[in-house]
Order: structure tokens, then sequence, then C-alpha cells
């Protein structure tokens, strides 16, 4: 069984509508990529 | 001829032509019908200092040596009992017609109201001047400080992402109160879901990270709860190469209530980015949040 990704949740700040959703692969590729160095700042 | 003087005539003394040119013709006021009447009459015969009355335009001129100018304007003239108390103003209400303009209240403003000037009434304590529905006028100032655009909990996700963000603020803030997620990690911002453009003001060299982290599992016991803000300057603004961006987030064990058990991390860091910032998303790598609220707000 695949592994779900986690969960999103988007807030339109013009309509005020918000939904959740598990993240998309790319999704996931941008707001949690994998580590692979330590950030600019420790 | 006019400009002769004064001359006293002593009794029995000749009067001569001349003198009744010069002093008593020359010098008194002539009347002519028009000037065109002058002109045919004195022809060159005219000297500095002359007066005539011009019957068709009720003025009174006066020849400098070259031409007639009118000594005034006759019919416009200001009648002194115009003026009725100190500050009074004299203004044109049509053409060669004036009229009395009693001075306004104390702190009044002198403004054209519609085609005529007008006193503006003092406004009360804090108004600011502004246009009203098209006047000008006092009134509250406009809308200012801090506006709540959206709030959100963020539980049971490990993401939030503020979208449509609109535009019309100049700076973003976002406040994290009271939150929590469910293992030590990191926590980091994303704007415009755009990666690598991201580095603090202690990176070196050309460094574009992931995104950035607001607080490293370094740190203490992130775990623990969560309170800050961000704030995203000019995030509108589509002239810049980057956008600042700027947090302060302490976070402590929940349990603690001693002042060494909390910590905090401050950032002082960009984004490269030059279109205007419409999206922020907020990411746990520590699993999901369990508790808190983000708020955005716009600040004007």
């Amino acid at each position: 069984m695949a592994k779900e990704n986690p969960i999103i949740k988007i807030v339109d700040c013009t309509t005020g509508e918000e939904i959740e959703r598990p993240m998309t692969d790319e999704e996931v590729a941008i707001y949690l990529p994998p580590v692979e160095e330590a950030p600019s700042e420790a | 001829m006019a400009g002769a003087g004064y001359r006293t005539f002593t009794a029995g003394q000749i009067l001569t032509a001349a003198q009744v040119q010069n002093y008593l013709q020359d010098q008194s006021v002539m009347v002519f019908d028009s000037s065109a009447a002058r002109g045919s009459a004195l022809g060159t015969a005219v000297s500095e200092g002359m007066v005539a009355y011009l019957r068709d335009t009720n003025s009174l001129e006066m020849y400098t040596g070259s031409s007639w100018a009118i000594v005034n304007d006759n019919a416009a003239s200001i009648p002194l009992s115009l003026i009725q108390a100190q500050g009074d103003l004299i203004v044109a209400n049509g053409n060669a017609s004036v009229t009395r303009l009693g001075i306004g209240a104390s702190q009044g403003l002198l403004y054209v109201n519609g085609s005529t000037p007008g006193w503006l009434a003092k406004g009360t304590e804090g108004q600011v001047l502004q246009i009203v529905s098209g006047n000008l006028a006092w009134g509250a100032s406009a809308s200012g400080g801090m506006t709540e655009i959206t709030s959100v909990s963020p539980t049971g996700t490990t993401t939030v992402s503020f979208t449509s963000i609109p535009s019309t603020y100049r700076n973003l803030y976002i406040t994290i109160a009271n939150a929590k997620y469910t293992t030590s990690n990191t926590f980091s911002l994303t704007v415009n879901s755009t990666a690598n453009i991201y580095a603090t003001s202690t990176s070196t060299g050309k460094v574009d990270d992931a995104n950035l982290t607001l607080i490293s599992n370094s740190h203490g016991n992130t775990k623990g709860i969560i309170s800050g803000y961000i704030a995203l300057k000019e995030y509108a603004a589509t002239n810049t190469h980057i956008k600042q961006i700027e947090s302060n987030i302490d976070y402590r064990d929940s349990a603690a209530s001693a002042g060494n058990d909390y910590s905090a991390t401050t950032r002082t860091a960009r984004a490269r980015l030059t279109s205007a910032i419409n999206a922020v998303t907020i990411t746990s790598a520590g699993g999901n949040w369990t508790q808190g609220t983000f708020t955005l707000w716009g600040v004007k």
C-alpha cells in the first residue's frame, strides 16, 4: 500500500475557502525537500 | 503746462495767458466725452501729470508722459465701509465687483468652495484633512495598521498554505500562536510554491536554500509550544529582485515554566523573487501540527 503524502491545508485568502488534501508529490518536493545538507544557518 | 507747480496770485497782479494755461487749465481736471474726444482736443499738447475725466467710461486718467493711464477703476474702487471687522477679507464676486468675506472661526482654513472663497472650520482632535465624496473635509484617518486577512488552525496537517493573498497591503505579517507539532524537527516557510530561492543573513556565498527554515531541530525541544511572527516586507513589489523576510520564533517545552526552558530563533532572510508574493506556505517537517493558530495580517 502506497504511503499517503502529508496533509496540506490550503486557505484562499480572497474567498475564505479552506480545503484539506494530501499533498501531491510535487508539493512534497517543494515544501518538504529531502535534507541533503544543513541549511545556511544552523 | 501741467507740472508748473502752485502759484499764489496777489491783488492787482496781471494774469497772463500762460498762467491761465499752465496753472488753471493744464492742471485742472479736464472733462471729455471719450478718449477720442480728448485726443482731438489736446493733440500733442499733453504733458506728464495732466488729469482727464472720460464721461463714457467714468474713468479718471492721468498722462504719464507717454500715455494715458487710469488713476483708479472708478466703479471698482473699494469702499472702506465694506470692511467691518479685523480680519475681514475683500474678495471679488464678479467682474469689477467686490464683497466682504468675514473672518472665519479660529483655526479655520481659507479654501475655494465651488467658485468662491470660503472657510473650512477646523476639525476635531485627531482628524485629518481628506477628500470625502469629492469635497475637502476633516475626518477620521483612513484605516491603517494591521488588518486580519485570515486565521487558520493547522491541526491535523503538516502544511498550511495561504493562497490568493491580496496585494493591497504593504507588508504581510504572520503570527503563530501556541502551535505545536508531533516530533522534533524543523519547520519552514515557502513563498509562491517556489523552492531554492532562500538565504538567511548568515549565508555566505551564493546560497539558495530549498526553503526558509524558521527554527532548526538542533535548538531545544521543538516539540514544545511555538509562538512568534514572520514579516514579509514589500511583498507585492515587482521592482525588486528579492523579498525580505524576517521572523522571530519562540519555542519552549510545553510543560516548562522556568525561563531557561525556552529559546528563540531570529531570521533575517531573503527570497530571490521579483514577482509579488501571493502565497505563503508553512510546513512542519516534524509531522502534523497538533495545536495552534496561524493568522495572516495585512499591514498598511
